[in-house]
């Protein structure tokens, strides 16, 4: 049955409706579709996981082509468990190292390949000239040397806000941390507005979902 | 408290609430034709897929749930709409969050029947992966080997029309990722680091900010913003959808919360006045 069928828009509307009434108060149905919801939720992602992961990528290969050396998978996960008992719960550090090991490994590559360009795009020409814009930019080139210039001083200062190494008593070194402080509460008051607009956006569609789906109207 | 601005600042939430309601409905009612400038951000995704080589296939990766659909969806539907118009062929694949892989399917299967796209032929499910650093490392040497089956008939991915000469992330035209967490550290650092792929990222708008300098530093070719972005590129793709008119009561709902700021502000400031007053006699 798809969400849209008039049962799943029924029980979607009354859950809506029974989430967004602790907003009056705290009340028992609320609690029941709050436990409802993450109930299903926790077990929608168990049986995801075995149909799509376990199911495919380690059971068919171990049981029906042969490959019976992931049944040492299954060994290695188990060892996380023992964590829950006293006598072998040294164990589990075995499968937990082998886990952190290979997270390291991998974030080695991937912290190169994040911030390396970041690194490089940070360096910018601090007078830009025309032929320096690419084709078609409707920035002029004083605009984009005083948006790389603005650049230049909010990294520099907001690094050094964040350089505890020595304490800031110099006072070029104060006001220029200073800036890099009050960059950051620009940064914060943005990411405030976003993060409304987000929930704002969350709630217009429960809204547009009741008023459209379930009465119809729109 | 004589002064009733001083009230402001216990007004009753539920007031509040049910003046948010009252806005929020009627702007979905009598949606305005407020202004809508379609930045960089939401050009480079267009202009990714646009320019997006048809003989490669589009990977749409997906990592939200019921909880953030109210952006994250919009934000899907739109690219798949793009992907299709251009009749380019893609795959949908989904990370962290296994409830994704049904969301964005039926999207996929409602916009498929709209634009006689054919499953296996013109778009595919690759389904849900639990392991994001290994999968996507598999991506870039074997596709086949690393994803098998896909999502809904379990058949190996060879068997596919649409997976015909498609091997390894060099097939790839554009990686389109549309997500409430921050999983473009994965892409970028195990994908496109490597392998340059086209990256474009569609995050909820929470997320986004924190983005410009991946935007700012070409790892990113473009970017969503939130519900917001969707509506830049409904408008893009010249249709009216949920976004465009969901839009108005966004505004109206930041203009209400500066109103409300203003004035929770005031009514601290009149108390705090008539405070310093009653202390001076």
């Amino acid at each position: 049955m798809e969400w849209s069928h008039p049962v799943g828009v029924w029980v979607g509307a009354i859950g809506t409706l029974a989430l967004f009434s602790l907003i009056y108060r705290e009340n028992r149905l609320y609690r029941l579709f709050e436990h409802l919801f993450i109930g299903l939720a926790a077990g929608y992602t168990i049986k995801a996981v075995w149909t799509e992961t376990l199911r495919p990528q380690w059971w068919v290969p171990m049981t029906s082509e042969g490959r019976w050396p992931w049944v040492f998978a299954l060994f290695g996960g188990a060892l996380f468990y023992t964590i829950f008992t006293r006598k072998y719960n040294w164990m589990s550090r075995i499968s937990i190292g082998a886990l952190l090991g290979f997270a390291a490994g991998q974030s080695f590559q991937a912290t190169a390949n994040v911030y390396i360009p970041q690194i490089r795009g940070s360096f910018k020409a601090l007078w830009v000239t025309r032929d320096m814009l690419p084709p078609g930019s409707l920035v002029t080139p004083l605009g984009q040397s005083l948006n790389n210039i603005l650049f230049v001083v909010i990294i520099v200062s907001v690094m050094t806000y964040f350089f505890f190494s020595f304490e800031h008593r110099n006072k070029a070194l104060m006001t220029t941390a200073r800036t890099g402080r009050l960059m950051l509460m620009f940064a914060f008051g943005a990411i405030f507005g976003s993060t409304v607009m987000a929930r704002m956006a969350l709630l217009i569609d429960r809204v547009w979902f009741l008023m459209n789906k379930w009465l119809g109207i729109g | 408290m004589s002064n009733p601005l001083q009230r402001l600042e216990s007004i009753d939430r539920r007031i509040l609430y049910a003046v948010l309601l009252i806005i929020v409905v009627v702007g979905l009612l009598v949606p305005i034709p407020l202004p809508l400038a379609v930045g960089p951000q939401a050009r480079g995704v267009y202009e990714a897929i646009e320019n997006a080589d048809p003989g490669k296939i589009v990977i749409v990766s997906t990592l939200w749930s019921a909880s953030t659909q109210g952006e994250n969806s919009p934000q899907t539907r739109v690219i798949l709409q793009h992907l299709m118009r251009k009749r380019l062929r893609f795959a949908l694949i989904a990370f962290g969050d296994p409830q994704s892989t049904t969301l964005a399917q039926e999207l996929a299967e409602e916009l498929a029947r709209e634009n006689s796209y054919e499953y296996g032929k013109d778009w595919i499910n690759w389904g849900f992966r639990a392991d994001i650093a290994g999968t996507l490392k598999g991506l870039v040497k074997d596709i086949n080997e690393t994803i098998k089956t896909d999502s809904i008939k379990k058949r190996p991915l060879s068997e596919y029309p649409v997976m015909q000469g498609i091997h390894n992330v060099k097939d790839v035209g554009v990686i389109a990722e549309v997500s409430a967490s921050g999983n473009y550290v994965s892409w970028l650092g195990l994908v496109v680091g490597s392998t340059n792929a086209p990256f474009c990222y569609a995050p909820t708008s929470v997320m986004a900010p924190e983005l410009y300098t991946y935007l700012d530093s070409g790892q990113m070719k473009g970017m969503l913003f939130g519900i917001k972005g969707a509506a830049e590129y409904e408008r893009l793709l010249g249709i009216r959808g949920f976004t465009t008119r969901a839009i108005t009561p966004v505004s109206l709902s930041l203009v209400l919360l500066f109103v409300l700021i203003g004035l929770g502000n005031y009514g601290m400031y009149a108390a705090k006045k008539r405070d310093q007053k009653g202390a001076n006699g």
